[in-house]
């Protein structure tokens, strides 16, 4: 190895430095072009049942991803009030990419005629007299239109915009989003406009993603040179890892987009995440370098032996935190995996990259000064006073330990997984605002989707069959989160009510008259609601379950009951399939924790496998778990005791965290060993004051590197940041405080050690 | 004494001929009333259209020649027969308003045609195939030389759209209709359904006189 160095250092230099420079200039044509993912697939698993069925869902009803545009006018019943309505729904018809849309101004109703049902539209000409009345009257008889037309105080209007299936030219929903908003701030003045649905979520999503790009990644940068410049007060200590880091983040990203990859929520991590992981070889080798005590004439020799020195921890902190993160690949969600596997090749390109830029780079200073070497003194004081604190209070510092991961343990059971794509934002973010008006003052803002068809695929042509239906539609009515439910029913009632000239809402209740009124249903002139509800040839129906905006959690507790309930009122012959885009999203935050759980096991056990052949000890590699572990667990029970959620996000923090936090472990135990001349109290003392600097400004700057991560549009982001900065901060106080303290407590024989 | 008894005999049936006429089988009786006009069996269908299109049809709008009489015959054959009909009735409302001279002769078209849609809704209900899905209707504009008839029917079918052909018809409804109400309706249906111009309906119904 060391004859490698000599060559590296020596007359490979300029080669090495070249090849660098070509392979940088080739990833960085594709690293700058990045495709943000315009839609949320990636945060959808691909489990191939829940797939199927979501697929021949959308083959059957179309698309799933309406929008809703909520109009607040001064007064609505009005002819102002509607006829501004009416200008809405004729100028968002005209938009391309939109299919249909459905308001009170193009609504029809069914009035009972000679030869049955006669439809007629909704409202009254704007000239007649009482308008205002005669639109109450009319929306009173049709009450299926409250709640998805209008607000129960009949003051604020939805339009329910359909789009064409976009499958294919996923921008296509995003210009669209674009040109219904820029409508909106052109009415602005007129009325008050709000805009949600899953396609303005996922959209938002996109754009939010690029803005986090913008900000965050300039913000690492700064908050690293900043860091690097307070630690080594060194023009040298700044460019040099920031070199190295931006050459592995070029790389990084330019294989990821190469690759074919688009930046998704959870990727978008990717480029911090890899410039924080980075840094932190750069800081051994330099912090190593400012060490080195010698004259100029020997700094290439001395500098070899360091690189040496450093080269094993260095590969195996870089091959733990690579495992940590491809222990991610296991999720089955893509937009993890993605972001483990990629995170994990970032770390191998940061150590290769660090590993021969920064020794070379090195390689053309002069040997700094010795008051370089000296460190911050506040620094020194602190890591002579945790020396002095573990080598005399050993049990205290273990009893704290005991005590405060006790506490831990309570909160841990509290964790709970629980995934909302509006929860995920910040308060005042416009689709939030949106998203919660139009969840108080219309139907809910997210649709669980259920299929129902006969097992042996008769079509549905018998009121037996409806009768179910309906059964089934007043047990979702009766779920608390449930705003309101819509299937073939809605639109079989009133017209049932026309044909029979009842004066109340009610179902056919024989099977011809049933036929005739499906039939009917099939051949009216505008067939986009019947299609949404009911296949054309009555095979399968469609039940969509509004919820308000509650979470995965409730969703899930709700699909449940009408998944198990539902069954039972079918009965054995008929199949009640669940789906839809809000349903996978639910399946795939209940899969979370399982995910978490077994990526955080693959994760341990890879870097203990890996701690285990670095150090050859079973008992030193057991002990190397413990500061590892535990804060972990503490931070996973204050996410319970803070109500913290388990989103996509949070649930990847352990494994991330346990390949990161080891490094400091692996730095400290491999030099204890070293200097281990049988009395542990000695070595350790000597180890917290040698290596702790080192350990302390690299896991400072990881720390703060992550916090950055604050400033993301994503809470799940936010949290991520915020707990993997103190859960490392919590691993180096372990590292500093509980590993000695056990080193010391469990003091072998030299043997052992060895 | 006698002439007492046989007049009491004569008005007991008379009375009795009075109520029992009545309930007699309408069909019956229109069938025998203009059992000549009606007799579908010699029908030479000259042309015929799917009405009111390929894509959505319902029935055939069939031009017959029936002896020395021309038939416009509205062959009916839908799952939705009662909105098929008031699609019709609503064509008729408009054609012939209450200012028009056909409007009488076009107001009982539309009530026998309630009343015939009434039973081939019931006799759908009791249909021995359930399998069955359409309900039938056959409603024929009959033209002689001076005279003209209406007659409505419930029709047993086979085939497809294009190629409807009749296995039976019970006669419901038929009746004579005086003035131009029936060549003119003829005239309009004509134009409606084959998509023609009015010289070229007219052409095509003395064509076939």
């Amino acid at each position: 190895m060391k004859k490698y160095l000599h060559w590296l250092l020596g007359g490979g230099r300029y080669p090495v430095l070249a090849c660098m420079l070509l392979i940088t200039l080739f990833f960085s044509t594709f690293a700058v072009g990045v495709p943000v993912e315009q839609d949320t697939s990636s945060m959808s698993s691909r489990e191939p049942a829940q797939l199927a069925d979501y697929e021949r869902f959308l083959d059957r009803f179309g698309n799933d991803e309406d929008l809703l545009l909520s109009v607040t006018p001064p007064e609505l019943l009005t002819p102002t009030g509607l006829g501004l309505l009416a200008e809405v729904t004729r100028r968002l018809t005209e938009l391309a990419g939109v299919q249909g849309v459905l308001s009170l101004s193009n609504a029809r109703q069914l009035v009972s005629g000679l030869y049955g049902a006669e439809d007629r539209p909704l409202l009254p000409p704007f000239d007649v007299t009482d308008f205002t009345s005669t639109v109450q009257v009319a929306l009173s008889a049709n009450p299926e239109y409250e709640g998805l037309l209008i607000s129960a105080d009949q003051k604020t209007a939805g339009l329910v915009i359909s789009l064409a299936d976009h499958r294919g030219d996923p921008t296509q929903r995003r210009r669209l989003i674009d040109e219904v908003r820029a409508m909106m701030a052109s009415m602005a003045q007129r009325a008050e406009f709000h805009l949600t649905g899953v396609g303005v979520q996922q959209s938002d999503v996109a754009s939010y993603i690029q803005r986090d790009q913008r900000v965050i990644l300039p913000l690492v940068a700064v908050a690293l040179m900043v860091m690097l410049a307070m630690i080594f007060r060194k023009v040298s200590g700044v460019l040099l890892p920031l070199l190295a880091t931006g050459v592995s983040l070029i790389w990084t990203m330019g294989l990821y987009a190469l690759c074919g990859f688009e930046l998704n929520t959870i990727t978008s991590l990717l480029p911090p995440v890899v410039m924080v992981l980075a840094v932190s070889n750069s800081i051994h080798l330099y912090n190593g370098w400012l060490h080195l005590d010698g004259t100029d004439d020997s700094r290439i020799a001395l500098l070899v032996n360091k690189v040496d020195e450093l080269l094993i921890p260095c590969l195996f902190t870089a091959l733990t935190t690579a495992l940590g993160l491809v222990s991610l690949t296991i999720s089955s969600v893509p937009a993890v995996r993605q972001f483990g596997f990629f995170a994990a090749i970032g770390v191998v390109i940061s150590f290769l990259v660090t590993l021969t830029l920064v020794p070379v780079a090195l390689s053309y200073l002069p040997l700094p000064a010795s008051r370089h070497r000296q460190g911050l003194g506040l620094l020194r004081w602190i890591l002579q006073s945790i020396a002095n604190l573990t080598v005399q209070h050993p049990r205290a510092i273990m009893i704290v330990t005991v005590l405060l991961l006790g506490i831990a343990l309570i909160g841990l059971p509290q964790l709970q997984n629980n995934t909302s794509l509006i929860a995920f934002l910040h308060a005042d973010a416009p689709l939030a605002v949106d998203t919660r008006y139009i969840d108080e003052h219309l139907s809910g803002v997210n649709a669980l989707e259920f299929m129902v068809e006969k097992r042996d695929g008769n079509p549905l042509v018998g009121h037996a069959d409806y009768a179910k239906l309906d059964v089934f539609e007043a047990l979702a009515r009766s779920q608390q989160p449930v705003a309101n439910v819509f299937s073939i029913l809605t639109l079989l009632r009133p017209l049932h009510r026309a044909e029979s000239g009842a004066t109340s809402l009610g179902l056919p209740t024989d099977d011809d008259q049933l036929r005739y009124e499906l039939e009917l249903l099939g051949m009216a002139e505008n067939q986009q609601m019947q299609r949404r509800f009911l296949t054309p040839d009555f095979r399968q129906a469609r039940i969509s379950v509004w919820l308000h905006d509650v979470g995965s959690r409730s969703a899930t507790t709700v699909t449940e009951t009408l998944l198990t309930e539902g069954r039972a009122i079918f009965g054995p012959s008929y199949s009640l399939t669940p789906t839809g885009s809000f349903y996978q999203m639910n399946q795939d935050s209940n899969r979370l924790v399982s995910d978490m759980i077994k990526s955080f096991s693959l994760s341990i056990s890879l870097v203990l496998l890996s701690i285990l052949i670095l150090l050859r000890s079973l008992r030193l590699t057991l002990l190397a778990m413990i500061p590892n572990v535990i804060p972990i667990l503490w931070t996973l029970g204050l996410m319970g005791f803070y109500g913290i959620d388990l989103s996509t996000g949070t649930a990847m923090i352990g494994a991330v965290v346990i390949g990161l936090a080891v490094d400091d472990t692996i730095h400290y135990l491999v030099h204890y060993r070293r200097i281990y001349a049988g009395v542990a109290s000695d070595a350790v003392m000597i180890t917290t004051t040698r290596t702790g600097r080192a350990l302390m400004i690299a896991s400072l700057v990881l720390a703060v590197g992550f916090w950055v991560g604050c400033f993301s549009s994503f809470k799940p982001t936010i949290y991520f940041s915020l707990l993997v900065g103190g859960t490392l901060i919590g691993a180096l106080l372990c590292d500093l405080l509980v590993l000695p303290a056990c080193l010391i407590l469990n003091c072998p024989t030299r043997k052992d050690v060895r | 004494m006698r002439i007492v008894t046989m007049i009491w005999v004569g008005i007991c049936c008379l009375t009795v001929l009075t109520v029992l006429v009545p309930f007699a089988s309408a069909a019956q009786k229109t069938g025998s009333r203009y059992a000549e006009q009606l007799d579908w069996t010699q029908d030479q269908i000259v042309k015929r259209v799917v009405v009111p299109s390929v894509e959505q049809p319902q029935g055939e709008v069939q031009l017959i020649r029936r002896h020395d009489l021309l038939v416009v015959q509205i062959l009916l054959s839908s799952r939705i027969l009662k909105r098929v009909v008031a699609v019709i009735d609503a064509k008729e409302k408009r054609r012939w308003p209450e200012t028009h001279d056909g409007y009488a002769a076009s107001n009982r078209y539309r009530e026998e045609l309630f009343r015939a849609t009434e039973k081939a809704w019931e006799a759908f209900r009791q249909r021995s195939d359930r399998n069955e899905t359409h309900q039938t209707m056959a409603i024929e504009f009959i033209l002689g030389h001076e005279k003209s008839w209406i007659a409505l029917s419930l029709p047993q079918t086979e085939g497809e759209y294009g190629s409807l052909s009749l296995i039976d018809k019970q006669p419901v409804k038929a009746w004579r209709v005086f003035g131009d109400y029936v060549r003119k309706n003829v005239l309009e249906i004509i134009k409606d359904s084959f998509q023609l111009d009015e010289d070229a309906a007219r052409e095509l119904l003395k064509l076939n006189q």
